[in-house]
């Protein structure tokens, strides 16, 4: 039978849910999930083109379309977890360098520039 | 829209995982009574030590998902075809729903908000990548901090799997189920209402949840782990129940701690220091029980000289020169510096606060506080282990407390609710 209290506890446990919902954003993270990818999403997750370079790194992969992580220059960690499915299998053809400070030297004169943002982050691809 | 489908697909597997009964009925006699809970957690550990074994054995992620999926399957044909003789508990359907809704909003924050902490990154992902990849342990040489206990990546790894869909946070949704499983496991030893239960639940979950916990690093998966022990500790010290059950229990989770993270050996040896001290069995009981934890930490020692892994505890600590460090660095500046951040961390976390309150008040009740005396021997014992730990290491000290007193704290501190507890349930005789 469903008694006065019974209201009482059910109420109680739907705003106490709704509370948790509020404080997890629910309804924004349930929005963005709908709508966005998994890359755009690790994209905004992290920072684009500062100290890692993740969102940097998962804007290329995405744009690109790539299957196996380029060589990646200049990271405080290593990025290579972003290409889960080929972890540490390397195109050497392709380049991302991070946290770029100086001018491309003489050693990438081989490459490419194919991506470049504010001349920090930028992303090269072997002459052919 | 299909990767929410996803979600909720797999929150709603692994709550099955938490809530299924995989026994036919209670195991309770005379000596040993096993409520729905305890079924639940024995589930728990025997699947998990289970995926450990079959990891050390060499068996890969993909095997050990092969087998993992022929036994749900058998499981499931021998549930269905035995349904009407399986005993539930009596508000399972609605402890599950509850536990659903919880997991699924929770999982969906961990899903658009992919943040992974630095530690996540460099140490913990790589490894479950690496295992994820049927890498096997030996190959963990490669990975940073070869040292580390894996039991995090190797779980992380192992769900990631099981969920077939291609994103890591699948491995993550692992760590939140096992976080609420805890949070509910926990209360059983209050006897609530299922109404009031569910409140206490959701009141857990709001003062101890944070995206913060979820980010890869594996202190969360401590604070669940304790969290279940705690239960145990509190009814083999304070209730006297089945030694040997509890004990059993208790030995399984702290095998999992070991394996999980390498303060997981010390928190280890605090317990089973409080258990030999506080446990009402004779000597040669309790020799056997410590025994038993010394054989599992130097089993853990053996596997990883077996599979070339490094065998240091930590690479910030000179063991050989560990004293002498720590008398250098034992001055009224340093103490101070690390009780200024466990201030800090104190007031990070409502839990431990209020928990602290908690015990405070107990302490006015001499009654009470000589009941739950083990429990201030913990809380002391943690608290000096952090001194001790950041007062041993020649790194430098303010950058080291403050970048992990934090997490230190919070994996520690799940035993600490039990002071709230144990008021309740003397006070108000819930």
């Amino acid at each position: 039978m469903i008694t006065k209290k019974n209201y009482t506890s059910f109420f109680l446990i739907l705003v106490l849910i709704l509370i948790i919902g509020k404080n997890t954003d629910f309804f924004k993270n349930f929005y963005n999930v709908g709508s966005k990818s998994y890359d755009q999403r690790q994209q905004d997750a992290n920072n684009f083109c500062d100290l890692f370079g993740t969102g940097y790194v998962f804007y290329i992969k995405k744009k690109f379309n790539l299957k196996k992580s380029p060589v990646i220059k200049n990271s405080a960690v290593e990025q290579y977890w972003i290409f889960s499915n080929a972890y540490k299998i390397l195109d050497k053809n392709k380049l991302i360098i991070l946290n770029n400070k100086k001018k491309i030297s003489n050693n990438f004169s081989e490459f490419k520039v194919v991506d470049n943002f504010q001349n920090r982050c930028l992303y090269l691809v072997k002459n052919d | 829209m299909i990767e929410l489908l996803n979600i909720f697909a797999f929150s709603l597997f692994l709550s099955l995982f938490f809530y299924l009964p995989f026994f036919k009925k209670n195991i309770s006699n005379k000596n040993i009574f096993l409520d729905n809970n305890d079924l639940k957690v024995i589930n728990f550990l025997i699947l998990i030590n289970l995926l450990l074994i079959l990891k050390l054995l060499n068996f890969n992620i993909t095997q050990i998902t092969n087998i993992f999926y022929s036994i749900f399957f058998i499981f499931v044909i021998y549930f269905l075809t035995n349904f009407k003789k399986f005993i539930f508990e009596k508000n399972i359907y609605f402890y599950f729903i509850v536990n659903l809704l919880v997991l699924f909003i929770l999982s969906i924050q961990v899903s658009n908000n992919l943040t992974l902490y630095w530690d996540a990154q460099k140490l913990w992902l790589p490894k479950a990548i690496l295992l994820y990849n049927n890498g096997s342990i030996s190959d963990l040489q490669n990975s940073f901090y070869s040292h580390y206990s894996f039991l995090g990546s190797l779980s992380w790894a192992f769900f990631w799997k099981i969920s077939s869909f291609e994103y890591e946070y699948f491995g993550r949704m692992f760590f939140l189920a096992l976080y609420c499983f805890g949070l509910l496991n926990f209360l059983s030893l209050i006897n609530l209402d299922r109404n009031l239960k569910t409140i206490s639940f959701l009141l857990l979950v709001i003062i101890t949840y944070d995206y913060w916990h979820f980010r890869g690093t594996q202190e969360i998966l401590i604070f669940s782990l304790l969290l279940i022990l705690s239960k145990y500790l509190f009814n083999l010290i304070l209730e006297n129940k089945s030694s040997k059950f509890n004990l059993s229990i208790i030995l399984l989770l702290l095998n999992l701690i070991i394996w999980t993270k390498n303060e997981g050996i010390l928190l280890s040896l605090i317990i089973s220091f409080i258990i030999l001290i506080f446990l009402k069995e004779n000597i040669r009981f309790k020799l056997i029980f410590f025994s038993l934890i010394i054989f599992l930490i130097f089993f853990r020692f053996l596997i990883f000289k077996l599979y070339g892994l490094d065998l240091d505890l930590s690479k910030d600590f000179d063991f050989l020169n560990i004293i002498t460090i720590f008398i250098n660095n034992f001055k009224t500046t340093n103490i101070f510096i690390i009780l200024k951040y466990v201030f800090y961390s104190t007031v990070k976390f409502p839990h431990i606060i209020l928990s602290l309150f908690f015990a405070l008040l107990i302490m006015f009740d001499r009654k009470l506080f000589k009941k739950i005396i083990f429990l201030y021997v913990y809380l002391f014992l943690s608290i000096f282990l952090i001194f001790f730990i950041y007062l041993s290491s020649p790194q430098k000290l303010e950058f080291m407390v403050s970048t992990g007193s934090l997490r230190l704290l919070f994996e520690f501190s799940a035993p600490y609710l039990l002071f709230i507890l144990f008021f309740f349930r003397e006070k108000i005789k819930v």
